[in-house]
């Protein structure tokens, strides 16, 4: 066996010596690196608040309620947080390429105002892509159709997540050549064709959330029909739980509202906050419902003003690992 | 906004973690996806996602950990799309076709042969025996790269050698 493994050895060494790398490697990184830094909304603070460990938690007033109403909230419903997405909106909204804008019925004109409109990532949930959801200040017409293009180019703008967990499945420079919406049927036709069904699942949840219900979608690429979508089921398609609110990157008042989701055994979730390597509070969470439903819960915190990550995640009741976590980065002011 | 101290940290560890582990990496990426187009791609996805992960890292064998994760994540996703698969078989096909027997040496056949089989093994045992045999992490690591039991570990790297011995010794 071991003569074995020196020759295995020997052959993963001399594969892999095959493969060079590109020269350009290090920009390339750096030019996305840079346009993702300049929209983090928390400075030099953060660094030396981070050393500086000793925590100023004034009050945590924990008021965990299950969502008053009875019925399973639908996940897709869209509700814009209630504090504002902050990391800028002008550069979001400076990201969306027009890339390919053919005449379009959706034709989004200059002067529009900006709409809080929801677009699903893709990140990562125990070894498994799942899709996650962000709110961005996106300018769109009122129409149905202004709204999905602006959702959909939102969606395929390169790093447009503000969650650094979250990407795209769909391939950069991906564009939208036409929208429209006929009812509950959404037609839209991009320029390249979705890699997998995790990409059509992203964008399929995105163009729901855009015109609300449950629409069916015709996909066009160039021009030519490439299937009919719809939603596919939640529990096999979105990340088990989410921190709806407040948003990565998003600057919230003293005491501000946390926002959760999902669908997790027994309903029970736990949120750490953390300033730096310091655990500022744990609460559990009690959702509305338990898996296989989804539930939903918000809690108010109070929190010094400072920069603070949420992490929200599961115990797993197995091994007690940490599972389906969620976690933002926020500032509080 | 003027770069604040966290992001020139964040920068210069992009910077050094590029420098120490880069093609290493996209070396691991493409052994896990055989495309190395993709795994270029993913590996620089990755140097992207800890830039925004630094703050909590800060830690450079913390980073390294979390960026081999990230890359054998990425990858296994990766290997589901069709594309991926097609172009292998496609390369696989080809190879096949060609006609290597008189060519090649007998170092030659084995290594094509080997590189085939591993190619055939189940993801997660191609993923711990490369983790194991070509960037040589510990039971212990590899575990923790993948987020599975050490236990699971030894099985995956057991199955895996034997898929992969007959073709090993069959040139020896």
């Amino acid at each position: 066996m071991n003569r074995n493994e020196d020759v295995l050895r020997r052959i993963l060494e001399a594969e892999a010596a095959k493969v060079e790398v590109r020269p350009d490697a290090l920009s390339s990184i750096r030019a996305r690196t840079a346009r993702r830094a300049r929209w983090r909304p928390f400075g030099a603070i953060a660094f030396t608040a981070a050393a500086a460990a000793a925590a100023t938690l004034v009050v945590v007033a924990l008021a965990a309620r299950p969502a008053p109403n009875n019925t399973a909230p639908d996940p897709g419903a869209v509700t814009a947080p209630a504090t504002t997405p902050t990391p800028a909106p002008a550069t979001s909204a400076a990201q969306v390429p027009p890339a390919v804008t053919p005449p379009s019925r959706s034709s989004p004109s200059a002067g529009t105002s900006p709409a809080s409109l929801a677009i699903y990532y893709v990140s990562d949930d125990g070894g498994k892509p799942r899709l996650y959801r962000e709110f961005h200040r996106l300018p769109a017409g009122s129409a149905p159709a202004d709204k999905v293009r602006a959702a959909v180019a939102g969606m395929l703008a390169q790093e447009s997540a503000e969650d650094p967990d979250y990407t795209s499945a769909w391939p950069s420079g991906t564009g939208v050549r036409e929208v429209s919406v006929d009812g509950s049927t959404v037609t839209v036709d991009l320029t390249t064709a979705p890699p997998d069904d995790l990409a059509r699942q992203q964008l399929m949840w995105t163009v729901a959330a855009a015109v609300g219900g449950d629409p069916s979608l015709r996909l066009l690429v160039d021009g030519q029909p490439a299937g009919t979508l719809r939603k596919a089921p939640a529990v096999d398609t979105l990340g088990a739980l989410w921190l709806i609110d407040p948003q990565h990157g998003a600057t919230v008042a003293r005491t501000f509202e946390v926002h959760a989701a999902g669908a997790v055994f027994e309903a029970t979730a736990r949120l750490t906050v953390r300033k730096g390597r310091t655990v500022v509070t744990e609460e559990t969470i009690t959702l509305s419902a338990g898996a296989p439903a989804r539930g939903e819960a918000r809690i108010t915190l109070t929190l010094a003003p400072g920069t603070y990550v949420l992490e929200l995640y599961a115990i797993s009741a197995a091994d007690s690992s940490v599972q389906h976590l969620d976690d933002h980065t926020v500032t509080v002011r | 906004m003027t770069p604040t101290a966290e992001v020139w940290a964040a920068d210069e560890a992009v910077t050094r973690l590029f420098t120490a582990h880069y093609r290493p990496l996209v070396r691991l990426a493409t052994l896990l996806l055989h495309d190395s187009g993709r795994a270029e791609e993913i590996v620089q996805d990755a140097y992207v996602a800890l830039h925004g992960h630094w703050r909590r890292l800060r830690d450079a064998d913390k980073a390294l950990a979390y960026l081999r994760t990230t890359v054998v994540n990425r990858s296994r996703s990766a290997l589901r799309h069709r594309t991926v698969v097609d172009r292998y078989l496609a390369v696989v096909r080809r190879e096949q076709d060609a006609p290597s027997a008189e060519s090649g040496a007998l170092e030659t056949l084995r290594h094509e042969a080997v590189v085939a089989a591993l190619r055939a093994l189940p993801t997660r045992q191609r993923e711990v025996v490369v983790l194991r045999y070509y960037i040589d992490l510990s039971e212990a690591d590899i575990a923790a790269t993948l987020g599975i039991s050490r236990g699971a570990v030894k099985s995956h790297c057991s199955r895996g050698m034997a898929a992969l011995r007959e073709t090993l010794e069959r040139y020896s």
